[in-house]
């Protein structure tokens, strides 16, 4: 069982923001949905995450211990626009 | 004495002098540039706006859309005497009187069924203005079968989002980051079978401000790219950004190692002219003559053949030959009884398929089309001419 992490998780528009501490086998998929649901974002919007640290738009289905996150890393939720 | 020889003479000035004074712009090079652009709403509008202004020689744009009045807020080139005529049709007239010099195609029809591959290699770049993730996979497909880059845009209210694809590097590809989320949505629009469901299109709300911004992000990549620089956008790279309140950061997409399209990349070694009246079993067995053992040509798209009714006292029999992904779900019923119906789809098509005897015009290829073929030597590319 790996240690749990502590991250901070924004908004990209920075209207958001939390310090959690996470198990590092959720994976960013789950971290996405939770973070939708808490913050009560658009259900109709897919979103993303971004490592502050590295610019790296995070692999959805992989966990936050083989994504390379780091402890007290910064990770930024944006949308994807659909719009044309 | 030599005052009389210092004759300043007046010359008259061009549409691209101010270009001119640009150090690494290159006039011709975008004359003989060729751009597909895949849709004429907001986005559309703006791209092709700035590529007429810049002087891109060659431009195709499709979309199946006709105008309509929620347009006008958000689409310079349309106009309310435009409402009801096809985007396209529209685009390009206005364009055209922006930059009379410059060539513009336009297609009425859906990217994902009417633009064959073979059309779509003889670009140098696609500037994608596409409102959904389904649309967007659909032309990253196109892009990756035919080698060709493309830079993808989307808007929302404030903000906005331009990233940068190219099947000839090792980078991410858009459906690298499609995620699960995000396929079960595209997934919704079609049926169990994969028959398209009649969905309202969700509208999204957008406002000219993003729509400029982005359209002119994108024409800017084109630019550096046309003109073999970098400085923006690498490929696999998304820059994002947002107006109120302001922020703007770079993405790295990921590449994924399962994703299926960076294998699409074949270019066609195969020509064949095409003829609707053509049986694929004698193209599979010119192909088995000349060492290709085993030919398999996969369809783009699937196909539905036939279609019967599982009623015995009914059992009526309807050739609609359609890809199954325009086949209405709704229309699934018997038109007779009601009754529920079976239905064959070609996927592809070996020597020992018992639908090997179809001829060409039944596969419903959009002009031009590629089509990869799986043999014993390895999977190669065939055109299917028709100019």
């Amino acid at each position: 069982m790996s240690n749990p992490i502590s991250l901070v998780i924004r908004s990209a528009d920075q209207t958001r923001k939390a310090a959690v501490t996470l198990p590092a086998t959720l994976t960013v998929e789950q971290l996405l949905q939770t973070t939708q649901q808490k913050w009560n974002l658009p259900g109709n919007t897919n979103y993303a995450m971004r490592l502050e640290r590295t610019g790296q738009q995070l692999d959805p289905v992989t966990t936050l211990q083989n994504v390379g996150v780091q402890e007290n890393d910064v990770l930024e939720l944006y949308p994807i626009l659909e719009a044309g | 004495m030599y005052m009389d020889s210092f004759i300043i003479t007046d010359y008259g000035e061009s549409r691209y002098d101010r270009h001119h004074l640009i150090d690494w712009w290159d006039q011709k090079r975008l004359k003989a540039a060729r751009v597909l652009v895949a849709g004429a709403g907001a986005l559309g509008n703006e791209v092709l706006k700035n590529l007429a202004l810049v002087g891109v020689g060659n431009i195709t744009v499709i979309d199946f859309d006709t105008v309509s009045i929620t347009n006008l807020t958000r689409s310079v080139l349309f106009r309310e005497s435009d409402i009801g005529l096809p985007k396209v049709q529209v685009a390009r007239q206005r364009a055209l009187e922006i930059n009379p010099e410059i060539a513009i195609q336009a297609i009425h029809g859906d990217l994902e069924f009417n633009l064959g591959i073979g059309d779509v290699r003889e670009h140098d770049l696609i500037i994608g203005c596409l409102d959904s993730i389904n649309a967007r996979w659909a032309i990253n497909q196109l892009a990756y079968r035919a080698g060709v880059p493309w830079i993808n845009g989307g808007i929302g209210v404030t903000e906005g989002e331009v990233s940068f694809f190219d099947p000839n590097t090792g980078a991410a590809c858009y459906e690298c980051s499609i995620s699960n989320q995000m396929w079960e949505r595209r997934n919704q629009r079609y049926s169990c079978q994969g028959m398209k469901r009649n969905l309202p299109e969700a509208a999204i709300p957008t406002t000219a401000t993003i729509a400029s911004i982005v359209g002119a992000m994108q024409v800017q990549q084109a630019l550096l790219y046309l003109h073999s620089k970098t400085g923006l956008l690498n490929p696999g790279e998304k820059v994002f950004l947002g107006l109120n309140p302001w922020m703007a950061f770079k993405v790295q997409i990921q590449r994924q190692e399962i994703c299926i399209a960076h294998d699409l990349t074949i270019p066609p070694t195969e020509q064949i002219k095409y003829e609707p009246s053509f049986v694929v079993e004698e193209i599979l067995e010119n192909l088995q003559k000349t060492g290709l053992s085993d030919p398999i040509i996969w369809l783009r798209n699937e196909v539905i053949g036939m279609i019967q009714c599982l009623n015995t006292d009914c059992s009526y029999k309807e050739e609609v030959n359609i890809p199954l992904h325009q086949y209405p779900e709704s229309k699934l019923a018997c038109p007779k009884c009601n009754y529920e119906r079976d239905f064959e789809v070609i996927k592809h098509i070996s020597l020992s398929s018992s639908g090997k005897s179809v001829t060409l015009e039944k596969l419903c290829l959009p002009k031009n089309e590629i089509l990869h073929c799986a043999t014993k030597k390895g999977s190669i590319a065939i055109q299917f001419c028709q100019i």
